[in-house]
């Protein structure tokens, strides 16, 4: 096997608190993540899925254990390192409307990233702006547009064109399409696949939705209260789930959801 | 204070900004863009412009008071002294003989450096302690103490003293008034750019790289001018108002030399003898000082238009008259002899102020009919009207939203034709509401036991003791584990799903005969929304009464409920027994949003996708109204509106469910 694009090994993040001790939010967390493969990150609120998310991308201090990208450590990354790493590392949120600027017309959203890179030109720029937005599948007039005159769907479509001017290798999402509607959802989940299949990019997927981590992703990670209580191949785990967490994580899924007017009840003996 | 009671808290978790942003949630809007620059908008402005108008006669008057003055500042006759206006003297002559109109020139240019200095100095020492605060922790330890130290110092005292040290400078007095005012506008400044620091977006741009620096120059800055605007507006005000004071008190301008200030010093030492001379300067200082707000107010409204989505701004119609009464089996309607009818809502039409003030439907011709003990579940997608459906049985619509058609028979009664009051009378003890945000029907000054046992006094008249111990009871009946100890606790103390439980016994408190619970589920962990669902199950059985489930989660509805209304962009388009609309859907939205569930995919293969989104009220179809997104749409689709039809048990509101109609399958 070849090394992993990314490479968590007993990660501890603690939040310091007004009175009494340090709350850890993480504790002791290892995983690995591949070029081009989708991890899904599942737990409850409260255990340290979004902490995780937030310690690579550098918006929280890490206090144990080491973050290993591509071969290097980046646990401490600086200012400088970090800008480096934008162009390999970025990041969907879940809100469609807080995570976009509404002062800025898209354009300008999508461009300032590829700006403080400062390596590249202005016809450039518009170029990758452009070919971002099409390959999310929005015009390009729209990058004369403010966030306001989008919908929820378009605003998040419009998040990962922004994540994506950047041609990174591993974007992490967290909570991506839970703010979205059944039929959006459906959209923004096809195009994460397309632009795995195309781009070769790779995911960290966080997200409290069981169903939709199933569907997307092809290892899971079950968080519980800050440690990994299980983790191993989408359906290997979902369909024999060792630990009690993950057992009660899937029965709680409603049954009635599970009766389809269009495709079989997944089997295990269907695919590969 | 007004104590909770069972209806209240409902209303409270209604006015969520979830709620009024729902009809407006989806669809395409992409207006033509193309937006005027922010002078251009700011004419629009009416107020503004005067304001702006009226300063900038004021600056011109002031910058070439040499050439526009008819007088000289201390050119006096004193053979007219206070003299009333005439036609040398157009806004009269003050005690010395000095034409009123030349001096207010000149005292305008003394007020106007003053009020600049203030402002600039204000801004230049508010804005970048304000952001720096904002966005470094360190910064803020010592920034905000420091602020609240300097806003305790009385402002006249210290400008006294700046004063007598620079031997009556008004500039340094102004300077100095900047100085003094910049700690109220750093905490504006701190305040406004800690809530966008916290948004995502900053968060992103840190991602890919951006410093303090330029985080808060592109990104915070921009969003905190509107109130940094206004309040500098209001900075400047203050200004003006000390500068005329200071003068007034002849501490700054030297003496002959003209200034607002001393001009009503002048006017009400002669008051007595003529009173006019207080008209024009009091006017001047007042006009100017309303100015200053206007614009400040003018250009933080024009501002934010570059960006915001226009508002509707008119106001709606009062309500218009029912529509036409109609005979017609409801959506839903079950076999007759059943149990008795609870609720019926019948050909329900709903309108919110649209753009340009037309009324904009957001509910079209919704019928159906609840029976006592029944669970009924509402599915769709944001913007299909589900909540704004629940609202209008509750009679809880938000403001401007109006009943355009249509009735809501509650025991039989026309609840559209209730008071008021009687409506109140029927939230709590006839239909109870269990929303999506349980914190928001508590309110944290009280224990969980005091809001229950007030709203079951409320409903039944019990004393004290009695109602007590029937919260308890509730709190049990809740399966809440020591529903004792829960009882003494407080909002804060509660987990989401403990929440949850507790709005639910609050809503049984009245003895409900219809539950109306919107979203019940969805903020909470997966493993609790299986027990809050397990408990409403358990509940209806227990009690008996009726529950309609407002949900986009297929899962939920087919866990509690019997019977279904799918909800498609204001109009109800299927209804039947949930477990035949989840395994043989009639209408092709309702078989599309079962498709699109990711917990029923291939991984690997594609989700079923229905093209575009929910058309927003105002801009729905003449026809069907999910023709634009319909795989089986014909052009007889989009001619005329499409009736319900189907079976007395299923329904659908799709000509392929009409028998006249046969209907070729495609793949």
């Amino acid at each position: 096997m070849t090394e992993p694009l990314l490479s968590i090994d007993d990660l501890t993040v603690r939040y310091p608190r007004r009175r009494g001790g340090p709350v850890t939010a993480l504790d002791g967390v290892s995983l690995t993540a591949a070029h081009g493969r989708t991890v899904g990150l599942v737990g409850e609120s409260g255990s340290g899925k979004s902490t995780l998310g937030k310690a690579i991308l550098g918006l929280v201090p890490v206090d144990g254990g080491s973050i290993t990208f591509d071969g290097r450590d980046i646990t401490r990354a600086g200012r400088r390192e970090r800008r480096e790493l934008s162009r390999q590392i970025q990041v969907v949120f879940q809100d469609p409307y807080g995570s976009l600027n509404p002062v800025k017309p898209i354009g300008r959203t999508l461009s300032e990233p590829l700006r403080v890179q400062r390596t590249i030109g202005t016809r450039d720029v518009r170029a990758r702006v452009l070919e971002a937005l099409e390959r999310v599948g929005l015009p390009a007039t729209a990058a004369d547009r403010y966030p306001a005159e989008f919908s929820g769907g378009q605003r998040q479509r419009i998040a990962i064109a922004r994540a994506l001017v950047m041609r990174p290798r591993l974007i992490v999402c967290d909570e991506p399409v839970s703010a979205l509607d059944l039929s959006l959802q459906a959209q923004i989940l096809n195009l994460f696949n397309e632009l795995k299949a195309d781009l070769g990019v790779a995911y960290l997927f966080i997200s409290h939705d069981l169903g939709v981590v199933r569907y997307l992703a092809d290892e899971l990670v079950v968080l519980y209260h800050g440690s990994v209580v299980e983790s191993g191949a989408t359906r290997s785990v979902y369909d024999h789930p060792r630990a009690d967490y993950t057992k009660r994580l899937i029965a709680a899924i409603p049954r009635a959801a599970q009766a389809n007017p269009h495709e079989k009840a997944p089997s295990c003996s269907s695919e590969s | 204070m007004t104590a909770p009671s069972g209806a209240e808290p409902a209303a409270r978790a209604l006015t969520g900004a979830e709620l009024a942003g729902a009809p407006s949630g989806a669809g395409p809007v992409i207006a033509p863009s193309g937006r005027p620059g922010l002078a251009r908008r700011l004419l629009r402005h009416p107020l503004a412009v005067g304001a702006l108008l009226y300063l900038a006669a004021v600056v011109v008057l002031a910058i070439f008071a040499p050439v526009f003055a008819p007088y000289g500042p201390q050119e006096a006759d004193l053979t007219r002294v206070l003299a009333t206006p005439t036609a040398d003297h157009w806004l009269g002559t003050d005690s010395l003989g000095r034409d009123i109109a030349s001096r207010l020139m000149f005292g305008a240019r003394p007020a106007l450096t003053g009020v600049l200095v203030t402002v600039l100095v204000a801004a230049v020492i508010a804005i970048p302690i304000g952001l720096s605060a904002a966005l470094s922790g360190g910064a803020d330890r010592i920034v905000s103490p420091l602020v609240d130290l300097l806003m305790s110092i009385p402002a006249i005292v210290v400008l006294l003293m700046v004063l007598a040290t620079f031997d009556q400078e008004l500039l340094a007095a102004m300077a100095a008034l900047g100085v003094l005012t910049a700690p109220g506008l750093v905490r504006v400044v701190r305040a406004a750019a800690l809530t966008v620091a916290g948004e995502p977006y900053v968060a992103a741009a840190r991602v890919y790289g951006f410093g303090r620096l330029a985080i808060a120059l592109r990104h915070v800055l921009p969003r905190i001018t509107g109130p940094v605007l206004v309040n500098l507006s209001l900075v400047a005000a203050t200004a003006l108002l000390t500068e005329t004071g200071l003068n007034f008190l002849g501490l700054g301008v030297h003496l002959p030399e003209a200034s607002w200030g001393g001009m009503v010093a002048d006017a009400s030492a002669a008051m007595n003898q003529q009173n006019w001379m207080l008209v024009p300067t009091g006017a001047v200082v007042a006009g100017t000082v309303i100015a200053l707000v206007l614009l400040g107010d003018g250009v933080r409204d024009a501002a934010a238009e570059g960006w915001a989505r226009p508002a509707a701004r008119a106001r709606p119609p009062r309500a218009a008259a029912a529509g036409p009464e109609r005979d017609r089996r409801p959506d839903n309607a079950a076999p007759a002899d059943d149990p008795p009818i609870l609720l019926r809502v019948d050909g329900l039409a709903v309108a919110v102020p649209g753009p340009g003030g037309r009324p904009a439907p957001v509910i079209d011709d919704v019928s159906f009919d609840l029976r006592a003990g029944e669970t009924l579940g509402i599915v769709g997608e944001s913007g299909c009207g589900k909540t704004m459906t629940g609202r209008a049985v509750l009679g809880l619509l938000p403001d401007g939203t109006h009943v355009t058609g249509g009735s809501i028979r509650i025991d039989g009664a026309d609840a559209t034709a209730m008071g008021r009051r009687e409506r109140a009378g029927l939230r709590g003890s006839t239909i109870a509401f269990v929303s999506q945000e349980p914190m928001a029907a508590l309110d944290p000054l009280f224990t969980v036991g005091g809001h229950i046992a007030e709203a079951v006094r409320v409903h039944t008249g019990a004393g004290r003791a009695p109602a007590r111990r029937r919260a308890v009871e509730l709190l049990g009946q809740v399966r809440l584990p020591d529903p004792e100890r829960v009882a003494k606790m407080y909002p804060h103390q509660l987990s989401g799903g403990m929440a949850q439980r507790v709005a639910i016994a609050l809503a049984l408190a009245g003895g409900p005969r219809l539950l109306i619970a919107d979203e019940p589920t969805t903020a909470l962990d997966v493993t609790v929304q299986a027990e809050i669902l397990r408990l409403l199950r358990t509940l209806q059985r227990e009690t008996g009464m009726a529950i309609l489930l407002i949900s986009h989660d297929w899962g939920a509805v087919g866990e509690l409920c019997e019977r279904t209304l799918v909800m498609y962009a204001g109009q109800v388009v299927e209804s039947g027994p949930t477990a035949t609309i989840v395994t043989a859907p009639r209408h092709p939205y309702s078989e599309g949003l079962l498709a699109a569930n990711p917990q029923l995919g291939t991984p690997g293969v594609p989700l079923h996708v229905m093209p575009g989104g929910v058309p927003a009220p105002g801009e729905w179809p003449p026809g069907c109204h999910f023709a634009a997104r319909c795989p089986y749409m014909t052009d007889e689709c989009t001619a005329h509106p499409i009736a319900v039809a189907g079976t007395d048990d299923h329904r659908s509101r799709c000509l392929r469910a009409q028998p006249a109609h046969v209907i070729e399958a495609k793949p």
